[in-house]
């Protein structure tokens, strides 16, 4: 099998610019300006996302059920916007969940107490505010600990 | 090869860029939204349906394309596929990104290897969008065509074909160095290739 290799014009390269445009600074005020219009609506989603995973979770008995695709798929929905919103350890949690089912899947084995634990974890830091970071670290170790015990 | 600019003085000129995104809801379609026009991007493409960002892509031209890996069954990565594919296609060698959420291993494994430039974990913040459109402004490295593969050069630095393998590109040396041609340096010769200024002081 051989590869045929070539140069091309990257079209992007013209927006490199000494004079104009935007330094990183500049460019991440102007778009957090631009996202604060979404701010409130998207924690809205996000409060409804983690009220969908809790309502889906409660009577889930195997891997197999069709709902755990939802519950994933709203894991992964939190997982995408959390930390554009100052709530990147929502985000983490939401990932450890999606993870959480990762494995699951691999094994073929269900543990609702382990879904359970997430789910309170992602309801309590959706409310966190910045002064408790230690809190949400000592949470994220315990979901740390329920993941590697999935497998 | 990639070259990252240094410093916080960088500037990107956007306002002439045209981005298409592709996303698998509105949420974040609207907020990569926003962040490419606080970026100063005046000509955005969005769309929620990968057909219809198809069929736009067959007529304009994009400067960026910025595309959901979190599509269901793999289509993000098909899309991706399928514009590097088409030989005659317009944005055949636009600079593409995959935006990406929780991933199973098999997924980053196809990201890899769908032909974009760039795989970003979301969440996308204003900081890492603009951080990864800074590395794809200095994209330097040359597309590949192959069976199983079309898109930038997955190899990020030059390290040659694995060892006991034959290269497949032109610039691949041979992983035999072979014998010498002529008489073993001098130690005072060697020194002067790695520090010139002692070795003559």
């Amino acid at each position: 099998m051989t590869a045929r290799t070539f140069k091309y014009v990257n079209r992007l390269a013209q927006a490199l610019s000494k004079r104009h445009g935007l330094t990183l600074a500049e460019a991440v005020k102007a778009a957090d300006t631009r996202l604060e219009d979404l701010r409130e609506r998207t924690l809205a989603e996000i409060d409804g996302a983690v009220h969908e995973i809790q309502t889906l979770a409660q009577d889930i008995r195997a891997v197999d059920d069709p709902r755990v695709q939802q519950i994933y798929g709203a894991a992964n929905r939190i997982v995408a916007v959390a930390g554009v919103f100052d709530r990147a350890e929502l985000g983490q949690a939401a990932y450890s969940l999606c993870e959480l089912i990762t494995r699951f899947r691999a094994s073929g084995r269900w543990s609702a107490p382990m879904v359970a634990v997430h789910v309170d974890a992602l309801q309590v830091m959706r409310h966190l505010q910045d002064q408790d970071r230690d809190h949400c670290q000592a949470l994220h170790e315990g979901l740390r600990q329920v993941v590697a015990a999935a497998g | 090869m990639i070259t990252r600019p240094a410093g916080p003085d960088t500037r990107l000129n956007l306002s002439k860029t045209v981005v298409l995104i592709v996303q698998n809801n509105q949420t974040e379609l609207d907020i990569l939204g926003q962040v490419f026009i606080g970026f100063g991007v005046k000509a955005i493409r969005k769309y929620l349906s990968l057909e219809e960002a198809e069929e736009v892509a067959r007529r304009v031209d994009f400067d960026l394309i910025v595309v959901d890996a979190d599509f269901e069954d793999g289509a993000g990565f098909d899309f991706v596929e399928r514009l590097r594919r088409d030989r005659e296609g317009r944005n055949r060698l636009a600079p593409i990104m995959l935006v990406a959420g929780h991933a199973t291993q098999s997924a980053i494994f196809r990201a890899r290897d769908c032909g974009a430039n760039f795989v970003v974990a979301k969440p996308i913040t204003p900081k890492v969008l603009f951080d990864r459109i800074t590395w794809l402004v200095q994209d330097q490295r040359e597309f590949v065509e192959c069976d199983t593969y079309a898109g930038p050069d997955r190899r990020r630095k030059a390290f040659g074909p694995p060892p006991g393998m034959k290269g497949r590109r032109k610039d691949d040396l041979p992983v035999e160095v072979g014998y010498p041609t002529g008489p073993d340096l001098a130690q005072a010769e060697i020194d002067a290739l790695l520090t010139p200024r002692k070795a003559f002081a």
